[in-house]
């Protein structure tokens, strides 16, 4: 996992997976509270607390292939080397609620990475699963919404038609390049 | 910028592409995407499948799957024609990807070159 883009899809993915059919996802990324948090939101299946207790234990897993997990155990280790947090609440039928940070000047921290590439990635899915996006730094926030972007589609026009996804990955890049005050 | 008034012109486009097309999804296209796939850099891959889909209008549509248990061969690319016949393209970057749909997709032959079949006792 070379950057924190990577980092968060593993977690998205999850909840991708977990059925859920809106997902909240948060980053901020500020250097007066010198922090990069990261918080993602779904109404999926949920977890078990016996499931949840052993979350980031690389040999628990829902996969039905092999009993071998490594994303949560990947970003909990990267947290903690940053001097940062993870933290998962979550209840059966109800949902799953990822709160994490890292603590920005840490030296172990990855770069950011794509994120606008990241979360077009994302929105390949075929459930078609709702997304809300929120990007916040000290300047500014952006906020996306697959929700708005399917009523301005309409039944006819997919969101994971090609030309879509391009154009909203670009969208991402522009509200990401203003909260960062024009500086990419 | 962009604004959401240019979606809408690009939702007319889109609608216009879809008309020019004899069918709309020739193809599923599905690349690998858990941790093992990530890792390997699929994410490169999956966005160059997506531009060069769009830049192309090549009719299929490209979604993401979790692990199929041949993480050592991520990034995987698995291609489904319309009678559901699967070529497994394994170890793919975004380059192998812009020539694997173009061929594949684009011209209709399978490149047999980045196949599972052609690498794996390599």
């Amino acid at each position: 996992m070379q950057d924190l883009a990577m980092q968060f899809s593993e977690i998205i993915v999850n909840s991708l997976n977990a059925e859920s059919n809106l997902i909240t996802i948060k980053i901020e990324d500020s250097d007066k509270k010198d922090k990069i948090i990261f918080e993602v939101k779904d109404n999926g299946r949920g977890m078990s607390k016996q499931f949840l207790e052993k979350l980031t234990d690389p040999f628990q897993s829902s996969r039905k292939i092999r009993k071998i997990g490594l994303g949560t155990a990947f970003f909990k280790e990267m947290c903690d080397l940053c001097e940062g947090e993870f933290k998962v609440e979550s209840e059966l039928g109800v949902g799953t609620k990822v709160f994490s940070y890292v603590k920005k000047t840490n030296i172990d921290v990855p770069p950011m990475g794509n994120i606008p590439d990241m979360m077009m990635a994302m929105l390949t899915n075929t459930k078609e699963t709702d997304i809300e996006f929120t990007y916040k730094t000290d300047i500014d926030t952006f906020f996306f919404s697959t929700k708005e972007i399917k009523k301005i589609l309409g039944k006819d026009v997919k969101i994971t038609n090609p030309d879509i996804l391009v154009w909203i990955r670009d969208y991402i890049s522009d509200g990401i390049t203003k909260c960062k005050g024009g500086r990419l | 910028m962009k604004s959401l008034e240019d979606l809408k012109k690009l939702r007319e486009e889109a609608l216009k592409k879809v008309d020019m097309r004899e069918s709309d999804n020739d193809y599923r296209i599905v690349v690998g995407m858990a941790t093992c796939g990530i890792a390997a850099g699929a994410r490169p891959v999956l966005n160059r499948l997506v531009e060069e889909s769009a830049k192309n209008n090549f009719s299929c549509t490209i979604t993401q799957t979790g692990c199929n248990g041949m993480c050592g061969y991520e990034p995987i690319v698995e291609i489904f024609d319309k009678d559901n016949n699967k070529t497994t393209y394994i170890h793919v970057n975004a380059d192998k990807a812009w020539e694997i749909i173009n061929e594949h997709v684009g011209n209709g032959n399978v490149l047999e070159k980045y196949t599972i079949e052609a690498l794996e006792n390599k």
